[in-house]
């Protein structure tokens, strides 16, 4: 994995509830058109509440890009 | 996104809190707990299942007077000895330390769990750095469910809570405040909330100074906090207070999570410089870290040292503590073994945050400010180190006092034109033609706060800090340009910012001399000056010519009035 995305979500995985959605602090992520959580926006604080909240482990969270 | 007129949703409650972290959670069941038959609403930004300064749960109640372990007499010598150095209102610490017990025990009635040794007392271990009596003030708790515990509390009770709401501005007369402003960061919709009492409990500005790493969100406490509360209550005419002393703490570089000497006050770490010289640099008492600041060493934090079975242990607190999901992280994808090598350390940041640190709007013990019908507790609130227990004990506070607020007073009509208009000048940055991306105008002017606020400071530093404060506010916030209302709230946001550098900037100016350290360093009056600085420095808006002034009021040792 060498993405700059601190938050990957496995699309075979996400089951499309849309709670990491819900209830990520600083509003990074989004649904995409295939109702796939996906990180809309670079400004996570890896405070792994969606990898805590995610109902099928489909979340590996990593320090963002500049702090890797 | 082309928008046409925003739509508008006007809202009445009797109490309004903005934000749903610890000390709002907490305000709104008192609230309801006191009075069942008043509406409580709460405006949060985030969800209030994973908000506020740590969304993943705290792994300790920092400050609690155990009946048997400490005193709340020890805590308020404590407070002043290791942090506030005289500039104290020690009413404020007494109550949230006589209180502390009792809250430990609600929160224990609510499921959460606290450490106990075998005889059934709780573990407590230190608070302050300094060699303070008593101090056995932190209970850590057993397991991280804190948040889920809160949030179900709230649910329990009829309590509206609006999430993904971020509050834009209070709506006040030259009376009282009588409610707020906000809109929706998913769908765009605007909020009118009318109240008759407001708490405000946002929290303080983790996004202040720019970080090493240069990621604008790598800051120690959390980034959603942008000085939301600060900015507001300053603009509705509130006092602001100990805006000259700004957190700058020693973390591990990069990451900027606490990894040495706050969690490890048991095992014999050692903080080297790059020739292996032992230097005392801890995250606690600014005026040591000084000569660190100062030298320009580079830092690390060593622990090769140490037998196997301590940095086993070592390791075990730091991936169960309540930033575990970093640390594992860090250590993980640098392969980095502390058997075998030192973890950097560095000033990374500067931020606002009474939690930790002391800057906030300035509160009786009933929580009230100086403008009427508004009321803070948490971070936002100026109540220095206070912590978790501060969040609790002031949120309990200040939901009661709202009420007997409430109960005698009446809902302000809001008037639809004033709002239209307030909704219009926001949703303006969304319809420009072009214009300044919100980042981008935040990373100049946290970079400017890194440059010309950071301590060490001059009266030359802090006056090129103002001039492009000046510049900011006439150039740039009024041309910023966004493309979704998540960016639209980041815009709200670095205005918040802005006010709080022009805070700091001030206050910095007007103390002349160094009381707090790394904190407060002043280059050009480096020396404490009990003489004529042993006084609060205070901040309020003039409300003919907009301009902040600044005083300074005097400090408040423990008063003859019941304080209970």
């Amino acid at each position: 994995m060498n993405s700059t995305t601190s938050v990957e979500i496995d699309k075979q995985q996400c089951n499309g509830c849309g709670i990491c959605v819900e209830i990520c602090p600083l509003d990074c992520l989004r649904m995409d058109e295939h109702e796939k959580a996906f990180m809309k926006y670079d400004e996570c604080w890896y405070c792994g509440s969606c990898t805590l909240e995610c109902p099928v482990d489909a979340i590996i969270l990593r320090l963002p890009y500049l702090i890797r | 996104m082309p928008i046409n007129k925003p739509e508008i949703q006007i809202i009445e409650t009797d109490v309004l809190i903005i934000g749903g972290g610890s000390a709002g959670c907490m305000a709104a069941i008192a609230a309801h707990d006191e009075a069942p038959n008043l509406k409580i609403t709460i405006l949060e930004k985030a969800h209030t299942r994973r908000s506020g300064t740590l969304a993943t749960g705290m792994d300790a109640l920092n400050v609690v007077a155990v009946p048997g372990l400490s005193t709340p007499e020890d805590y308020v010598k404590g407070v002043d000895l290791d942090h506030t150095h005289g500039v104290i209102d020690e009413d404020l610490h007494y109550v949230l330390a006589e209180k502390s017990y009792a809250m430990l025990k609600k929160l224990e009635e609510w499921g959460v769990g606290f450490e106990k040794d075998d005889t059934g007392q709780y573990v407590g271990t230190p608070v302050f750095y300094g060699d303070c009596p008593g101090d056995k003030f932190t209970i850590p708790m057993a397991g991280l469910d804190l948040k889920l515990i809160l949030s179900r509390e709230v649910a329990k009770r009829k309590i509206t809570v609006l999430n993904h709401t971020i509050t834009t501005s209070l709506l006040s007369d030259s009376n009282a405040v009588y409610g707020a402003c906000g809109f929706n960061i998913r769908t765009g919709k605007f909020i009118a909330c009318s109240a008759k009492a407001v708490i405000l409990a946002s929290g303080g500005c983790g996004r202040f100074g720019m970080p090493s790493s240069g990621y604008m969100y790598g800051t120690f406490d959390f980034p959603g906090n942008a000085g939301d509360g600060y900015s507001m209550a300053y603009r509705a005419g509130a006092r602001m207070r100990n805006f000259e002393y700004v957190q700058h703490f020693a973390e591990t570089k990069r990451l900027n999570v606490p990894l040495g000497k706050e969690y490890d006050t048991d095992f014999d770490t050692k903080m080297v410089n790059e020739r292996g010289e032992e230097v005392n640099v801890h995250e606690g008492s600014d005026e040591d870290n000084i000569q660190a600041l100062l030298s320009g060493q580079t830092l690390y934090e060593k622990f090769s040292h140490l037998p196997e079975e301590a940095i086993k242990q070592i390791e075990e607190v730091w991936f169960a503590s309540e930033r575990k999901h970093p640390i594992i992280s860090f250590f993980r994808e640098r392969k980095m073994d502390i058997r075998k090598e030192p973890v950097e350390v560095g000033f990374e940041e500067i931020a606002l945050c009474s939690g930790h640190g002391s800057a906030g709007i300035k509160v009786d013990i009933d929580t009230s400010t100086m403008v009427k019908g508004l009321y803070a507790c948490g971070d936002v609130a100026c109540v220095p180190n206070q912590y978790l227990t501060g969040a609790f004990v002031f949120g309990e506070i200040a939901g009661q006092s709202a009420v007997q607020y409430a109960k005698d007073g009446n809902t302000k009509k809001i008037d639809q034109e004033t709002i239209q208009k307030q909704a219009e000048m926001i949703f303006a940055q969304m319809e420009r033609a072009d214009g300044i991306k919100p980042n981008d105008f935040e990373r100049k002017l946290r970079t400017v706060i890194t440059e010309y606020l950071t301590p060490p400071r001059s009266a030359e530093k802090l006056s090129t800090a103002l001039q492009w404060i000046k510049r900011f506010r006439q150039e740039d916030v009024e041309c910023l340009k966004v493309e979704d209302w998540h960016e639209l709230s980041k815009a709200v946001e670095a205005r918040f910012i802005l006010d709080c550098a022009e805070m700091t900037a001030r206050a910095s100016l007007k103390r002349n001399e160094t009381r707090w350290g790394v904190s407060d360093y002043r280059s050009d009056f480096p020396e404490r000056d009990d003489e004529n600085w042993l006084k609060f420095v205070d901040l309020e808006m003039d409300h003919n010519s907009g301009e902040m002034v600044v005083s300074t009021s005097p400090v408040e040792p423990i008063s003859s009035k019941d304080v209970k």
